[in-house]
């Protein structure tokens, strides 16, 4: 990834409406955000009009891009924000089953003491990757993402959501209990 | 370390959040502890799940889909934050002159405003006067009494 003073320049004229210099700025992200955002929906073709629209949001928004923090967590702001709108409208239309409180969430204390074993890790991972995600809250979701995807710390993560870094660490133990407990019940559904 | 230390600090540990000293005593303990050890590998594989599921190569169809549709947007312009309350301020500052302008009257004009005072006097009416030159003249009357009794 480009240091952040490297891309200001690039900033500045996109700014001033270069679109070779935006263009500059989106392939150096796009895999970033059209992989946080396939994490986030667990759909690759709504993932990808995520990402799309994030960058146009981007764009259009340039001038808020104040320079305090990197602009790749700029567009982990916006790309979490839009991928949360777009969660929420699906559960308005009924489109998946959603367990968004986090009351419901009761991990078993020994969910994490065993590992899955080969035939779970044969699974696709894809497949995968929904069973586990329709289970966590957005809240969960975003703390996860940003840590196994991006490898953000818990300071950087917690500038990146607004939240206290007590909070991504509350929120991250509570996403991976509910991940692995998600992925035994996968395990024992198909009677492995 | 006690393994119940280490059950909370587990996260922290896969995360390489920990200082090198706790970090150092946890994976002593992860040595001597199946369980501790099989909750790592729990965190390992979820990483990894995840990691394959979204591994998406770079595209240039991608990127330009997003340019297309760049032609039909522009960089909004920066935010108003400083000209609002300038333009508030103005605002406030004209209505107290017009409201000024019309509410004091001088007697002179015979209640009439000093616009219309103004008009009339253009027109070949008698000159209007104005309140700030009636309380100038005032000023030094006063003035001119205080250095009398000095």
């Amino acid at each position: 990834m480009a240091p952040e003073y490297e891309e200001m320049p690039l900033i500045e004229l996109a700014r001033k409406g270069d679109g070779e210099a935006f263009s500059q700025l989106v392939r150096r992200h796009e895999t970033d955000i059209r992989r946080l955002a396939t994490g986030f929906l667990s759909d690759p073709s709504e993932a990808q009009d995520a990402a799309q629209e994030v960058f146009i949001k981007a764009y259009k928004n340039l001038n808020k891009f104040r320079g305090d923090s990197a602009f790749s967590t700029w567009l982990h702001q916006i790309t979490v924000n839009h991928c949360r709108d777009m969660l929420r409208a699906r559960k308005r239309r009924g489109w998946l089953p959603w367990n968004s409180r986090e009351d419901d969430i009761v991990p078993d204390s020994e969910s994490l003491s065993t590992p899955p074993d080969e035939a779970t890790r044969n699974s696709d991972a894809g497949v995968l990757l929904g069973q586990l995600m329709k289970g966590l809250p957005e809240d969960y979701r975003a703390v996860l993402l940003l840590r196994e995807l991006k490898g953000l710390s818990y300071l950087e993560i917690a500038k990146t959501l607004g939240i206290s870094q007590d909070a991504v660490k509350a929120r991250l133990r509570r996403a991976r209990q509910t991940a692995l407990e998600a992925m035994r019940h996968l395990k024992a559904s198909e009677g492995v | 370390m006690e393994h119940k230390e280490v059950r909370l600090l587990l996260d922290e540990y896969h995360d390489g959040e920990l200082s090198p000293a706790t970090s150092s005593g946890v994976r002593d303990h992860l040595k001597a502890c199946p369980e501790c050890g099989a909750a790592i590998a729990g965190r390992e594989y979820l990483a990894q799940v995840l990691s394959d599921a979204v591994n998406i190569p770079p595209s240039e169809e991608f990127v330009r889909g997003v340019l297309g549709r760049l032609t039909k947007s522009r960089v909004e312009p920066a935010s108003l934050r400083w000209p609002l309350p300038a333009m508030a301020v103005a605002l406030a500052a004209s209505v107290f002159i017009v409201v000024g302008l019309f509410s004091h009257t001088p007697p002179e004009n015979n209640g009439r405003g000093l616009i219309s005072a103004k008009f009339e006097y253009e027109q070949g009416g008698p000159m209007p006067v104005m309140e700030q030159e009636m309380e100038i003249s005032s000023h030094d009357q006063v003035l001119g009494s205080l250095l009398e009794e000095s």
